[in-house]
């Protein structure tokens, strides 16, 4: 009898214990995450002057995505590119990157520190200098000068021609470092003696990378590949700090923050708010599938224990 | 016997070796990466060279230097003095008129990244270690909602946040880091959920004999051997917030930092080009203590990457 009430009351307190644990995470998840998503939805059903449930928010959505100049059909336009250099030209790269690290090129210690550096110095400073070489009198202007091939005396980040490629050029260079560093991890991972038995039967590095490490670095591939399709529509990249938008700059992402952000106004801008929250159901009603699709695909993937 | 020690430093009796094996044809592969690499890598150390010799520049021959593409030349007069004037000349202007300069920019981002990151991290610390440790019922439905917070990303709610925030009354206030962030089941979790999971509970069960309770457990055996996952999430986590600028245009507009403090100022500089000196000494000061941070913990930050994310 002694031993069920002590059993009981250990059970007691270990309920106490977990709930202790989890009421302020979860009031807090309730607030900051469900009830928020929940009135987003809401908003995007409301009229912005009577407050009553409507469908001309996505209506003005359809609209605005359909028209060859509005806002939302250029963010998405914009969106798409910036998510393909990501998913082809980054994670390539910072594969790639990755490879000649382990492999311990002369310096590696040092590039890795050095390739590391944009993901922690502040973008602000970044682009500030970027915006620098690349002008008309900067260090990119007199290189094309020297070759007489003078750029447009406006610069090249205030030209709709121009203006989201030079963008993207600045994010694929400056990139790749989380991405290198989650490919070195999982590289490291790998054990030596096998490479070093496919070596001694004459295995090139070539056939090493795309035999043998790709398929075993497999898992931490399609984890990465899994991140940017649902980052697609979520990051806005340092828009703000080269443009802030002009020049058909706008991502679905960047145009959903300026909207909310207007020209920094206390209590926010004038904005409305409804089609903003009609916009991001939308594309959550897209990307959700798709990326659904792609974690299937990528379950699919045959992985190697090791 | 020595041992052959190779240029990397790999002994021959070291199985990592294999890594420095080059064939005829990769050693001409790799010499043409080295240099690519080095472009690289002299591609990024460019812009700090580029902010350091133009912040101890004169506004006239800042200028001067730009027009006649010699902005890699080092000053006429070296003016340290700049650095002065960032403290002092530099200033952001609030939405009630107060002026805010780098030192108090620099200890709103002091305070805020600690806010945010302790939120976050302490969150995360209580929710996964009961959700990996104690077998309850609802255990797998909030492992659930971590994974789908995580996953499936939900658009467009900013304009809601935004609206709950400023009817909450945290909008603009110090309890926004706070609230905010103290988030339980995002990213912080998965990788606490994963090194709790692998912990040893006879340890714990040592500490129920001798009378302890599940808060001593916590407390006193599983937290400090979490310590070097909680540490290498505190310094990543801080790096982030410490840089973010958007976030706090957004909510906290009266408590600039330095990031984001000194994105307004540039809108004020793109007026009057003899200030740049003084602002870039001003980005100098602002990128020094992440770069300090950085420096004294690369090698933690860089050896707890693995897949997926961060290992304990």
């Amino acid at each position: 009898m002694v031993g069920i009430a002590k059993k009981k009351k250990s059970k007691k307190h270990e309920i106490i214990f977990i709930v202790c644990m989890l009421a302020l995470p979860v009031a807090q998840w309730l607030v900051f995450w469900l009830s928020v998503n929940l009135s987003s939805i809401k908003l995007a059903f409301t009229d912005m002057r009577t407050g009553e449930f409507t469908w001309v928010n996505f209506r003005n959505v359809w609209e605005n995505l359909t028209a060859s100049y509005g806002e939302i059909n250029i963010a998405v336009k914009n969106t798409f590119k910036y998510f393909l250099a990501h998913l082809l030209i980054t994670n390539t790269i910072a594969l790639v990157v990755a490879y000649f690290l382990y492999k311990r090129i002369a310096l590696y210690k040092g590039f890795r520190i050095i390739f590391y550096l944009p993901a922690i110095v502040s973008s602000v400073a970044m682009t500030t200098v970027f915006s620098q070489f690349i002008a008309p009198s900067g260090l990119l202007g007199n290189i094309m000068n020297a070759f007489g091939r003078p750029l447009p005396p406006e610069g090249l980040l205030a030209r709709a021609g121009s203006a989201t490629n030079v963008i993207i050029f600045y994010t694929v260079w400056t990139g790749i470092s989380t991405n290198m560093l989650l490919f070195g991890g999982a590289m490291t991972r790998v054990p030596v003696e096998i490479l070093e038995s496919a070596r001694l039967d004459g295995c090139s590095a070539f056939r090493e990378f795309f035999q043998m490490i790709f398929p075993l670095i497999l898992p931490t591939v399609s984890t990465v590949i899994i991140v940017t399709f649902t980052t697609i529509f979520t990051s806005t990249g340092p828009i703000l700090l080269f443009t802030r938008g002009d020049y058909e700059t706008t991502t679905i992402a960047y145009w959903i923050f300026e909207k909310v952000y207007g020209n920094g106004v206390i209590g926010g801008s004038t904005a409305n708010y409804n089609i903003v929250s009609c916009a991001g159901l939308c594309f959550t009603v897209v990307g959700v599938p798709i990326i659904m699709f792609v974690r299937y695909l990528m379950n699919k993937l045959p992985t190697v224990e090791y | 016997m020595k041992t052959k020690i190779s240029k990397f430093g790999t002994g021959k009796n070291d199985a990592a070796y294999i890594l420095t094996v080059r064939k005829k044809g990769e050693k001409v592969l790799f010499g043409i990466v080295f240099v690519l690499f080095a472009l690289y890598a002299v591609s990024f150390i460019l812009p700090f060279l580029f902010l350091i010799i133009n912040s101890l520049k004169d506004g006239l021959e800042y200028i001067n230097d730009v027009s006649a593409a010699t902005t890699f030349h080092t000053p006429d007069v070296w003016r340290f003095k700049n650095y002065l004037l960032a403290f002092t000349d530099m200033k952001f202007v609030d939405s009630v008129g107060r002026a805010v300069y780098l030192p108090e920019m620099f200890f709103n981002s002091l305070w805020y990244c600690l806010l945010y990151t302790f939120s976050g991290i302490a969150a995360s610390s209580l929710t996964a270690y009961v959700i990996s440790k104690y077998k309850f019922r609802s255990r797998l439905f909030f492992y659930g909602i971590a994974v789908f917070s995580m996953t499936i990303p939900v658009i467009g709610t900013t304009a809601a946040m935004y609206k709950l925030t400023y009817g909450m009354g945290i909008y603009n206030t110090p309890l926004f880091p706070f609230l905010t962030n103290f988030a339980g089941f995002g990213f912080n979790f998965l990788i606490l959920y994963g090194f709790f999971s692998n912990l040893s509970w006879s340890y714990a069960e040592a500490v129920f004999i001798d009378g302890g309770g599940h808060f001593t457990v916590f407390t006193k055996i599983m937290l400090p051997q979490a310590l070097p996952c909680i540490v290498t999430l505190f310094i990543t986590s801080f790096i982030t917030c410490w840089n973010d600028y958007q976030t706090l245009l957004l909510y906290m507009p009266d408590y600039p930092t330095l990031a984001s403090g000194i994105y307004k100022i540039q809108l004020s500089i793109k007026r009057d080009g003899t200030k740049y000196p003084e602002y870039f000494a001003g980005l100098v000061i602002a990128v020094l203590p992440i770069l300090v941070l950085f420096s004294v913990f690369s090698d933690t930050i860089m050896s707890n990457f693995t897949v997926g994310g961060l290992k304990g």
